[in-house]
């Protein structure tokens, strides 16, 4: 059968122009939605972050929460003995956090700040350190940037965003190199990582939150991209949304970037009034319960917050329980603004606990708390109004600080 | 004036009254549709109503008709602050709203049964339209609803989305009744039904496009015709030129054009219509059921299976031609209901509409008109069945009357009591729990199954804070959704997700979530166990409510006065 179609165009202007006249709406459909498309797609960019973080420096100078020559003492007991083959990552990340970048050690077992910062970020560096048979590198590539690989062992990080919160509290630029196995990137590469796999609900924030607040300190909002728009305020709600003590470290992780949040938001405002606010009380609240709770000794333990523990304890040694609870909470006071600190006498009985019980401790005892001890170590260097390294004559801490007397006498009496 | 011209007047009149009176009069097969339809009103009626996300779309309705505009984030859900959405149903949820502050949940009922009813009579016409045998349209209405039978019973604003495909298919139907009849060299469209489809296709998207997003499924249907059209000339004539110069093309293009202009006719604009295309990738679907891909043991692959004997039997004997845009149609719906058993309605009246006109083909030689009821052989019963008379149009009245009679609808006309809340409302609405709960309302924040979450936040405490919903499963953040998913499967470690999410009570649904029931039970000595019936048990750990005495099955009657119409409202 023969066929025929209905054509009325059959002379090739009208049917030229009716091509153009459809080719026009469906570009013009196409064009509209590519734009739309791109504009969706803009909203969940990563946010600028600024080259050098923020560097919040401690406000109190106390001598009567720690004299110089216990200070000293203390830290030269903590310095970090790490050299020797197949160093604990979680060590090398806690005691950099600890020291800082400047600081060095004229003990051979010691690795300085700088070496510490390398054998994270150079894989060339990291590779020499770990002779282990089928240690895989530290750092691996993502979708965005870089990552640590985290709680597979002892040559991987033990917090999630641990080590960038550490680079940005020792006020490592972005633009710093890391040396990957498959080559070199950059510190911001960590940063662009974390911030597109970051949810407010994950398991730990709070070191990524430390480390945003330190290098976005300029930005107000992003969007990641699960979709929710994210704020600083948002950060410091989750913050506050937790039972005291549940989380890492007996829930003191949380009460140190609160800290630091409200002490960013003086320097540039990332908070609210009214979060702000939130914060404040949430910590005076906290304070006050500490208060309640300090043992007569000095110390708080896991049950820091007044409540009947439900659950097995983690840490065994309740000692180590005590240095974490005590060491943690030391660390985010000294940080914290003067309203919310507790009277005198209740951080000199805490930082008194800390001492003596760090001038007792053997050099086994001392590594195998070394990470609860980083933070005490940390927090009675900070309530002198300096950084570890800054305790010692050009950062250098000497091969042996002998004790000071009075922790001399005291061990006597012991 | 004139004794002939009287006479002549006198005629006209009498042809006119008998010509009307024949209209009106009705045969069998009309009474069996009238039938038909009549219960399927009564059926939809009284239908509960879920208990899943037709109260999130009610709430959501409300929540505009309160505010006076559209909301930019979910109102009633904390996990979900800071993600923006885009209220895709925002006119069938308004008007669901609207409805329920008019009318209450009764009206809601009635709502869903005159659309349920509207969209089998439009499916019906589909058939009606090729072949005037309304027993036979009959027939195929209930072998097209059979298909899409997993998909009748949930009220939600996807039938706002099946009503606009129903109407759609009818008029394209309209539109192929010369298509596909006549030789190609006649094809032509009466002006009538060209006006008709050139306004009422976007007038129809420019509703669709605002009342839900399955408007898409719409625009793929007419994207279909138009590239059947092109296939179909461009097999035949291999030549773009004439293509371009098929008139029917180019209606298709303009058609299509209208539809997507209209679509995009919005308070969103383009990024609906992106929304729509994007929202099945959403990862948080994946763990939904009606969005899993179909399995061989599902409802849907039996009725699917079905679908596609039939449709090899209609092409086997049919002795029109097969057009691409049938088989385009019935391939995009097949791979989607394949792909989401939810698109099994969707599937169902897309294959009705497709064949259609090939079982008008086949019905007309296998019985011809009239022939099939010719009372040839004096048989009494058959020339019954074959009359046509006022008695069959009183007993349709009749029929249809009952239909509506006999409907919770009438309750308010005609007098009678009105339904209990058990009745109104699906056996899994937690009604006793929801009243237990007004009477120790949560302070702090409750988990609980996300099907109850949309019942809870409208009809539970006020300000209560469910953690998940189904109106807004696509909405959270996916954390939020897999520890959701955590909890509710009782997956390792789901103990610290609670208190990550600071949840201080937990609602457990002990038909559907077994394992996380045994698991509450082996929970911590700070829970306490405050409900329990056999539908739903309570655990907390808010020092007020643990101070209560807890309710147990014993104490929880589901006819008790908690339950007395209206009680949520």
């Amino acid at each position: 059968m023969t066929t025929s179609y209905n054509r009325t165009l059959i002379t090739p202007w009208p049917v030229v122009g009716w091509l153009l006249l459809h080719l026009t709406i469906a570009t013009g459909g196409l064009l509209w939605a590519a734009v739309r498309w791109q504009d969706i797609k803009s909203v969940k960019a990563l946010p600028k972050p600024q080259r050098d973080p923020l560097v919040i420096r401690p406000v109190h100078d106390v001598p009567e929460i720690v004299s110089d020559e216990e200070l000293r003492y203390v830290l030269w007991k903590l310095r970090p003995r790490l050299r020797a083959p197949n160093p604990k990552v979680n060590h090398v990340d806690h005691a950099l956090r600890f020291w800082g970048v400047p600081a060095q050690f004229d003990d051979p077992h010691c690795y300085s700040g700088v070496e510490m910062r390398e054998l994270l970020l150079d894989h060339r560096k990291f590779s020499t350190a770990w002779t282990r048979p089928g240690t895989r590198p530290l750092f691996v590539e993502s979708k965005k940037g870089v990552k640590p690989r985290l709680q597979q062992g002892d040559a991987t990080t033990s917090h999630v965003d641990h080590t960038l919160g550490t680079l940005a509290e020792v006020g490592t630029p972005l633009d710093y190199p890391i040396i990957t196995a498959d080559g070199e990137t950059r510190v911001r590469a960590l940063l662009d990582q974390s911030l597109y796999e970051f949810s407010v609900n994950q398991l730990e924030y709070e070191w990524s939150i430390l480390a945003y607040a330190l290098y976005l300190p300029n930005t107000t909002h992003w969007v990641t991209q699960e979709g929710q728009k994210m704020s600083f305020d948002r950060m410091a709600e989750r913050l506050l949304r937790q039972k005291l003590t549940q989380g890492v470290c007996f829930g003191n992780h949380r009460l140190f970037t609160l800290a630091m949040l409200v002490r960013v938001d003086e320097r540039s405002r990332i908070l609210s009034d009214e979060m702000r606010g939130k914060i404040i009380a949430h910590l005076k609240m906290v304070t006050a319960t500490l208060m309640k709770t300090q043992h007569a000794d000095g110390f708080w333990e896991r049950d820091w917050d007044g409540s009947v523990p439900t659950e097995s304890p983690g840490i065994r040694n309740p000692v180590s329980r005590k240095i974490l609870a005590t060491g943690h909470a030391l660390e985010w006071w000294a940080m914290a603004p003067d309203e919310v600190l507790p009277p005198l006498e209740v951080r000199v009985r805490a930082a008194r606990w800390i001492i003596d019980t760090v001038a007792t401790m053997s050099d086994r005892e001392i590594e195998l708390n070394y990470t609860f001890l980083s933070h005490a170590g940390r927090a009675l260097a900070l309530w002198r109004g300096k950084f570890p390294y800054e305790v010692f004559p050009e950062g250098l801490c000497p091969a042996i600080v002998d004790a000071p007397a009075s922790l001399t006498k005291e061990t006597d009496q012991k | 004036m004139s004794i002939s011209a009287d006479k002549s007047t006198v005629h006209d009149n009498l042809t006119f009254t008998a010509a009307s009176t024949q209209r009106f009069a009705l045969g069998l097969p009309h009474v069996f549709a009238a039938a038909v339809f009549a219960a399927w009103f009564l059926y939809m009626n009284y239908m509960p109503l879920f208990h899943t996300d037709l109260w999130g779309h009610v709430s959501y309705g409300q929540w505009m008709l309160e505010h006076r505009q559209l909301p930019q984030e979910d109102p009633f859900l904390k996990h979900a602050e800071g993600v923006d959405i885009i209220a895709s149903a925002w006119l069938s949820q308004v008007l669901l709203g609207a409805v329920e502050q008019a009318g209450g949940d009764e009206a809601l009922s009635a709502c869903f049964a005159m659309i349920s009813l509207t969209i089998i009579l439009c499916l019906w016409g589909i058939f009606y339209q090729y072949m005037p045998r309304p027993g036979v349209c009959t027939l195929a209405l209930f072998v097209t609803v059979l298909i899409g039978s997993t998909r009748i019973a949930v009220f939600r604003t996807e039938t706002f989305g099946e009503l606009f495909m129903a109407m759609l298919l009818f008029l394209l139907t309209t539109i192929h009744r010369s298509y596909l009849d006549e030789t190609e060299a006649e094809r032509s469209l009466s002006r009538r039904t060209f006006w008709t489809a050139t306004l009422g296709i976007p007038l129809l998207f420019l509703v669709w496009a605002n009342a839900h997003g399955s408007f898409v499924v719409g625009l793929a249907v007419i994207g279909c015709h138009l590239i059947g059209r092109f296939l179909e000339v461009g097999w035949r004539t291999r030549s773009l030129w004439s293509i371009i110069g098929d008139r029917w093309f180019r209606r298709w293009v303009m058609w299509t054009e209208l539809a997507v202009g209209a679509s995009l006719i919005n308070p969103y604009g383009m990024d609906l219509l992106i929304n729509a295309l994007t929202f099945p990738r959403n990862p948080n679907l994946k763990d939904i059921t009606e969005w899993y891909a179909m399995s061989f043991g599902d409802f849907e692959a039996i009725y699917f299976a079905l679908s596609i004997v039939i449709l090899l039997v209609m092409m086997r004997f049919s002795r029109r031609r097969v057009h691409p845009f049938q088989l385009l149609v019935i391939g995009l719906l097949a791979y989607s209901v394949t792909s989401s058993v939810r698109m099994i309605w969707w599937y169902a009246v897309v294959f009705a509409y497709a064949i259609a006109p090939h079982l008008q083909d086949i019905v007309d030689r296998v019985w011809p008109a009239g022939g099939f009821w010719k009372p040839n052989d004096g048989t009494n019963i058959k020339a019954l069945l074959r009359k046509r008379s006022y008695l069959w149009t009183a007993l349709s009245i009749m029929l249809l009357w009952y239909g509506f009679a006999l409907s919770p609808i009438a309750t308010p006309l005609l007098g009678g009591t009105p339904r209990k809340a058990t009745q109104l409302y699906s056996k899994e609405t937690p009604l006793a729990l929801t009243e237990f709960l007004h009477e120790h309302p949560p302070k702090e924040a409750v988990w609980n199954p996300q099907w109850w979450g949309d019942w809870l936040a409208a009809r539970g405490p006020k300000n209560i804070n469910v953690f998940m919903t189904t109106n807004a499963v696509h909405v959270v953040p996916h954390r939020v959704w897999k520890d959701y998913m955590r909890i509710a499967t009782a997956y390792q470690g789901w103990p610290a997700t609670l208190d990550r999410y600071n949840v201080q009570t937990v609602i457990v649904s002990k038909v559907d979530q077994q394992p996380l029931a045994d698991g509450i039970h082996k929970l911590s000595g700070e829970w306490k166990m405050i409900y329990e019936d056999d539908q739903a048990l309570v655990v907390t750990r808010e020092e007020e409510l643990k101070k209560i005495t807890p309710v147990t099955s014993s104490s929880v009657s589901r006819d008790a006065k908690a339950l007395r119409r209206g009680a949520f409202n």
